[in-house]
């Protein structure tokens, strides 16, 4: 019965003081919603960057740090500082070890976007998510010098349909100095989305990488069928490439012929294993990470600061109330338990606004982020980590109020049945 | 008389604050059951140190108190709570109600804290609620419209007409009235201490009623002066 009325005033209490009630929920929930937040852009970035390559046993580049390689050559983060030749690439895709594999020529960029130079095993091989593999919304494989296939971001973003000609400038900028606008690109088709950097990659042949850098006019080859490694044999076969996608026939076979990589003696080549390297960059962006957590929590620590704040300034003028409730029989200890109510009640509400706010607002940011970061944000429902959170701070909350609830003890002991003003 | 015909009894009470001297004792003080008492009591003359030993809040360092036949004593602290939420109402001078509060849940709130009370409010009007509208009715609160209104918005001798229902709710068989009509012009107190006595005789509640202004005496079956029983000095300062 006592907890009953003890609740049911606690609340009534703080509806009277809905302002500064308010504001401090508002204060921890924004705390929360970030913590939360964090913890889940966290997460979802692994997810994103796991899921955007899956059935490649290795990557090959030339030598160089390991997670750089495989930043460049599939999430399209940073440049590669030295290139694969022809000939080393032929020999690896020769070996009997080898299924398949993908080649990778980057360097060039069309409107902000990435320009990848590959050949058709690219929309073959190439998997991601659970071994998904690439879908054309529209269109269809390149086959010319001249042909090109967007991403979904790409077409979306630039509204480009198929039958479109687009013009590719060399390096990667928005704007180059140097626009090899003489040969234009016809888009042939459009890839479905991923959640992937595949969507904001303009796919064109290997050979016509090889056209936009010819000395000569590019304009002669225009049209010219490809072969199926990509190239023109004899007239546009490309000298080096920037990376190769390999798979195997077995996965047994990975680290024999990563030794044989990285142990390649006509020029300094590496081989890495996309998931063993995926978890050295989890290694090393933990600890950022951990530095943004651990901030998150000091803020909520904040917040709850303010709450305490709010608790120990309205002691003062609740002195009368705690004594009008001693007459009624409320004992010091009922006093004690109405603070510590208010306060549990306070950032209860307010962690699971802040919970609530979060996943909804993360659920209705799904588009910008992915259209701006390329980050897919998978719709999902508060989990026990957030159940945690809501728990953990609440308690928090009633531990922290025993400071405000011992005072109002000592007051309502104090003070017995005389109101002070 | 024996103590179970007598609502309040003090027999060589003192009591003193952090081991100074006493600022109460006293030899004899008895208030018989149903009866209305008017004590004079200005600052300092032990008033609260009387009303915190009655209301069970304190307990004597010497002697007995005993309330409606129970020496309080000897009670332990939750049950001198439980005691005064069962037995004892309280009206104030001032702020009696909780803000936070309709006026009639002010008035249901005795009910919430004690058992006996709200049993005692539903064997009178089917329901702690209903006590509460019928009590106000009688104190001058028929239309629906004020009861509804925020305590805040009421005028003080309003809010103290509120506190004398609350504090009848239950039917307790002590009423305590600690200076009610102190923040009331002269014309509304003697309205308000008639109101008080009437309601409490009609329910057989026994009134103790402290105020500095004998001019309300009259209005009392006994009046007496806690300076006239307090054996111990007076204090020169307003923390009596």
């Amino acid at each position: 019965m006592r907890g009953r009325v003890l609740v049911s005033l606690a609340v009534r209490s703080l509806a009277n003081r809905r302002l500064t009630a308010g504001l401090t929920v508002l204060s921890v929930a924004v705390s929360v919603a970030l913590l939360i937040g964090v913890d889940r852009l966290r997460a979802e970035a692994r997810a994103s960057f796991t899921s955007t390559i899956s059935g490649a046993d290795l990557i090959v580049g030339a030598r160089s740090g390991p997670i750089n390689l495989l930043l460049y050559s599939v999430f399209r983060i940073g440049d590669a500082t030295n290139n694969i030749s022809w000939t080393s690439y032929g020999e690896i895709a020769a070996r009997p070890e080898v299924a398949w594999t993908i080649p990778i020529s980057l360097g060039d960029a069309h409107r902000g976007f990435r320009v990848l130079g590959t050949d058709t095993g690219y929309f073959a091989h190439y998997r991601f998510g659970r071994e998904r593999s690439l879908e054309f919304a529209e269109g269809e494989v390149f086959t010319r010098v001249n042909d090109a296939v967007l991403g979904a971001d790409v077409a979306s973003a630039l509204g480009y349909a198929v039958g479109d000609r687009i013009i590719v400038s060399h390096g990667i900028g928005d704007v180059s100095f140097e626009q090899h606008d003489e040969l234009p690109f016809l888009v042939t088709g459009i890839l479905r989305r991923t959640g992937t950097p595949v969507d904001r990659t303009v796919h064109v042949t290997l050979a016509g990488i090889e056209a936009i850098h010819a000395d000569d006019d590019p304009r002669r080859y225009a049209g010219q069928t490809v072969d199926a490694t990509g190239a023109v044999a004899g007239a546009l076969e490309p000298e080096a490439i920037t990376a190769c996608i390999v798979g195997l026939k077995s996965r047994l076979m990975v680290f024999g012929l990563q030794r044989f990589i990285n142990g390649y003696e006509r020029e300094p080549l590496m081989a890495i294993v996309p998931g063993v390297t995926l978890q050295q960059l989890w290694e090393l962006v933990g600890v950022a990470e951990t530095a943004l957590l651990g901030v998150s929590a000091f803020v909520i620590a904040a917040g709850l600061v303010g709450l305490l704040t709010t608790l120990l300034t309205s002691l003062a003028e609740r002195r009368r109330e705690m004594a009008v409730l001693r007459s009624m029989g409320a004992g010091p200890g009922m006093v004690f338990g109405l603070l510590i109510a208010e306060a549990v009640i306070l950032a209860g509400i307010a962690a699971v606004a802040g919970v609530t706010a979060i996943h909804a607002g993360m659920f209705a940011a799904r588009p910008f982020v992915l259209e701006r970061f390329g980050l897919y944000l998978a719709p999902g429902l508060p989990g026990w980590f957030d159940g945690t959170v809501v728990v953990v701070v609440t308690f928090a909350a009633g531990l922290i109020a025993a400071l405000p609830a011992w005072r109002a003890y000592r007051f309502s002991l104090a003070d017995g049945l005389s109101i002070r003003t | 008389m024996t103590s179970e015909q007598q609502a309040v009894r003090l027999t060589n009470a003192a009591y003193g604050y952090r081991a100074g001297p006493p600022v109460l004792d006293i030899a004899e003080f008895a208030v018989s059951r149903g009866e209305s008492v008017f004590l004079e009591g200005p600052s300092g003359s032990g008033k609260s140190t009387l009303l915190g030993l009655v209301g069970g809040i304190l307990t004597p360092a010497e002697g007995t108190v005993e309330v409606l036949g129970e020496s309080l004593g000897e009670l332990g602290a939750a049950a001198r709570d439980r005691f005064r939420a069962d037995r004892i109402g309280f009206v104030f001078q001032m702020f009696n109600l909780l803000p936070y509060l309709s006026m009639v849940d002010n008035v249901v709130l005795p009910c919430r804290f004690s058992r006996a009370r709200a049993e005692a409010a539903i064997e009178s009007a089917g329901s702690p609620r209903e006590e509460a509208l019928r009590l106000l009715g009688r104190l001058g609160f028929a239309s629906e419209a004020l009861r509804e209104r925020r305590v805040t918005e009421l005028s003080i001798g309003q809010q103290q007409r509120v506190a004398v229902a609350r504090a009848l709710i239950g039917r307790p068989s002590l009423v305590i009235a600690d200076e009610p009509t102190s923040a009331l012009d002269a014309n509304a107190r003697l309205r308000f201490v008639d109101l008080l006595v009437d309601e409490c005789t009609s329910v057989g509640s026994t009134v103790i009623f402290v105020s500095h202004d004998v001019a309300l005496a009259p209005s009392f079956d006994r009046n007496m002066s806690i300076g006239a029983i307090n054996r111990a000095p007076p204090e020169s300062d307003d923390a009596g």
